[in-house]
């Protein structure tokens, strides 16, 4: 054998084993979480931790049942891992995106992902944010790159020119707040998008069909994504609560379903990709630590 | 798709919701033959409500030169683009509204602006429509054109921004017709920004909201007229209430002016949502484009205005004009009066229709001071 002839052999058996082997993710049957042996890396999406979670991989499509619709011919892929460890389920979340849009302006949208599930046992609410489904609520663990931004003008607008504005002209303290309030209705009213959480970068919701999202009652979530050579590695975990009745307590079997927002392609609201169906979850047994 | 009658298209259309007409419709009458381009009427607006982080370049009305000039760039050559050539059978369109028009998967024709596209918000400030021959004389009519064209959210009868929203974050208030984007629910999809056809909402990259004109609501609930228009320096805004045609009262202002005369009338019709900022038309400007931007009555309401001056009715509303900070429920003109009433019939303002003229002397005895004439 040549040596190049030996080089392609080696390459043939390399791109065997990606395809293949142990390293290859499943492509059928259940999501799994598994029970964690160490400490979950919460707040490191790449860490080495997750290798040891069960891997499936799940084919999304274009949202195209309600307006408004997801643009026809995109696709995307998404890589599940998850872990518990008896008090929070953590799922890592990876995919593959050219851009990484981590900040929202006029028509600039951002990347962002979710996960969904029944809220609570013995539902069968519908796949599409529980429209039409047996009856019940689902839940929503919702995470968006631009929530990761903590300037969102000097993000959008780097070189912008100094601005005045008339909250700068307040003494410091109540009354300068006050002003601020009065030109920003959204955090007046407390939008719960700005009131997320600890700050997290994620959004805890429940809803009953299209457009009903609304803030869930437990709003304990934790997340971090991280872009890294044309893919996004995202942690999006929430507290299993109570044991008793929780659907993601350990060794139950519960459903959920993902969606994707590629902010470049426009994609925001409905306009997303989505895993069009239910799949099937195993929590792993296991109690707490 | 629920159908629903516009009365400025004669005919019914296509709407993403069943038309439910609220008690009272916010309107307002602007005299685009009056108008400066001082920018008072915007920066009054800008100092209240869009002063804030996120809110920079973000102006609820504007004042732009037609027809070079646009906020946000292009905004109503890309819809008409869009939407392509239509057409008007009279009075009636026999064309499609961005509500019939809207492709698959879309509520309305909508097109989604860049953030640099409200960079320049007075973009093509005082160019005229075309070019001027070199020797050209004036001849006793200019032979280009331009005008001031002010611009508000129009509360639309039938609002694109709350047919596009997925969430039904967007409300018309029953009480007043007030297009409102609630703060609470808004996620900011943007979806409203991509199908208002005259763009009047905005997103703030801050509050990650999209927000909107709200109508100066705090002050309409007190009679008090928005602030753009108690500030206008030409005195070419009259706030009031407008009817449907076949309800339309001879002593409501708007009604008279947009009903009764015919005088003014509304930005792109054409597009299906029976907006209620109506517009006495420029009169110095080609027929055709008034008719694209104003529709088939533009023309008419052209001649009518050039007549006005012998109509001492219309001669005495057009004085009310700016002549009160109030609402103006009714009017009257009687004697070369015009008088100005509220919601309970009580007195706003009177004003002389002919104002009485004073000539001053160049020699000011009491002073022993010569006048100088600096104007
Ligand atoms: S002008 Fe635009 S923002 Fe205002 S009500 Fe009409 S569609 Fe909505
Ligand atoms: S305040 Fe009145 S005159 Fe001045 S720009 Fe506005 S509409 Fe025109």
């Amino acid at each position: 054998m040549t040596s190049m002839a030996a080089d392609a052999g080696r390459i043939i058996a390399i791109v065997g084993l990606l395809a293949c082997g142990p390293g290859a993710p499943r492509r059928e049957g259940p999501v799994r979480v598994e029970r964690a042996t160490g400490a979950i890396p919460f707040e490191e999406p790449r860490a080495e931790g997750w290798d040891a979670a069960g891997d499936r991989e799940i084919d999304l499509v274009p949202q195209r049942t309600v307006q408004p619709m997801a643009a026809e011919g995109s696709s995307g892929r998404l890589r599940v891992r998850a872990l518990h460890d008896g008090q929070w389920v953590a799922f890592r979340l990876e995919w593959e995106d050219r851009t990484e849009d981590a900040v929202v302006g006029t028509s600039r949208f951002s990347d962002a992902v979710a996960i969904q599930f029944p809220a609570a046992r013995g539902q069968q609410p519908g796949p599409m944010m529980g429209h039409q489904g047996e009856g019940g609520r689902v839940q929503v663990l919702y995470w968006r790159a631009a929530w990761q931004q903590g300037d969102p003008m000097g993000a959008l607008h780097p070189n912008r020119a100094p601005w005045f504005y008339p909250s700068q002209a307040a003494a410091e303290g109540e009354p300068r707040q006050r002003l601020e309030r009065l030109y920003s209705p959204a955090a007046e009213v407390r939008n719960p998008t700005l009131q997320r959480f600890e700050n997290q970068p994620a959004f805890r919701g429940e809803a009953e069909g299209f457009g009903t999202l609304s803030p869930a009652t437990e709003p304990q979530v934790r997340a971090r994504g991280e872009y890294a050579e044309g893919h996004w590695y995202v942690v999006l975990a929430m507290p299993i609560g109570d044991a008793a009745r929780s659907v993601l307590a350990p060794g139950q079997s519960t459903q959920v379903a993902f969606a994707l927002w590629d902010g470049s392609a426009g994609h925001v609201g409905a306009r997303k990709l989505w895993s069009g169906s239910w799949l099937p979850l195993e929590v792993a047994a296991g109690g707490g630590t | 798709m629920p159908r629903v009658y516009n009365w400025q298209l004669g005919r019914e259309m296509e709407y993403a919701y069943e038309g439910a007409r609220p008690r009272r419709q916010f309107a307002g009458v602007f005299d685009i033959n009056k108008c400066i381009a001082c920018q008072t009427c915007t920066i009054a607006c800008k100092t209240t409500w869009t002063s804030g982080p996120g809110q920079e370049y973000m102006l609820w009305n504007n004042v732009e030169t037609k027809p070079r000039g646009f906020y946000p760039v292009g905004y109503d050559v890309e819809i008409l683009s869009a939407l392509g050539p239509q057409r008007w059978d009279g009075e009636r369109y026999a064309g499609r509204t961005i509500f019939e028009a809207a492709p698959e998967g879309e509520r309305v024709l909508g097109w989604r602006p860049d953030a640099l596209d409200y960079a320049n918000p007075n973009i093509g400030e005082d160019e005229i429509a075309g070019q001027i021959d070199r020797g050209a004389a004036f001849g006793g009519e200019h032979p280009q054109w331009m005008f001031y064209l002010m611009r508000t959210c129009n509360h639309c009868t039938y609002p694109a921004c709350l047919a596009s929203c997925p969430r039904g974050s967007i409300y018309k208030r029953p009480e007043d017709g007030i297009v409102l984007v609630d703060q609470d629910r808004c996620r900011g999809y943007q979806e409203c920004v991509r199908g208002c056809p005259y763009k009047k909402v905005y997103f703030n990259p801050v509050t990650g909201t999209s927000e909107k004109c709200i109508g100066c609501y705090p002050k309409i609930e007190q009679g008090e007229a928005s602030q753009c228009f108690a500030a206008c320096i030409g005195k070419l805004r009259i706030q009031g209430w407008i009817s449907t045609p076949e309800q339309a009262r001879e002593d409501n202002p708007i009604d008279y002016l947009v009903h009764v005369r015919k005088l003014a009338v509304p930005l792109m019709p054409q597009l299906g949502l029976e907006p209620n900022i109506y517009y006495i038309p420029p009169i110095h400007v080609p027929e055709s484009y008034l008719v694209q931007m104003f529709g088939p009555r533009a023309p008419a309401a052209v001649r009518a205005y050039r007549e006005a001056r012998e109509d001492p009715v219309l001669r005495g509303l057009l004085v009310l004009f700016g002549s009160t900070n109030r609402i103006v429920w009714r009017f009257r003109v009687q004697n070369d009066v015009a008088v100005a009433y509220g919601e309970d019939g009580s007195e706003l303002v009177r004003v002389p229709v002919t104002e009485p003229v004073v000539v001053r002397p160049a020699m000011d005895r009491l002073y022993q001071i010569r006048r100088e004439n600096t104007t």
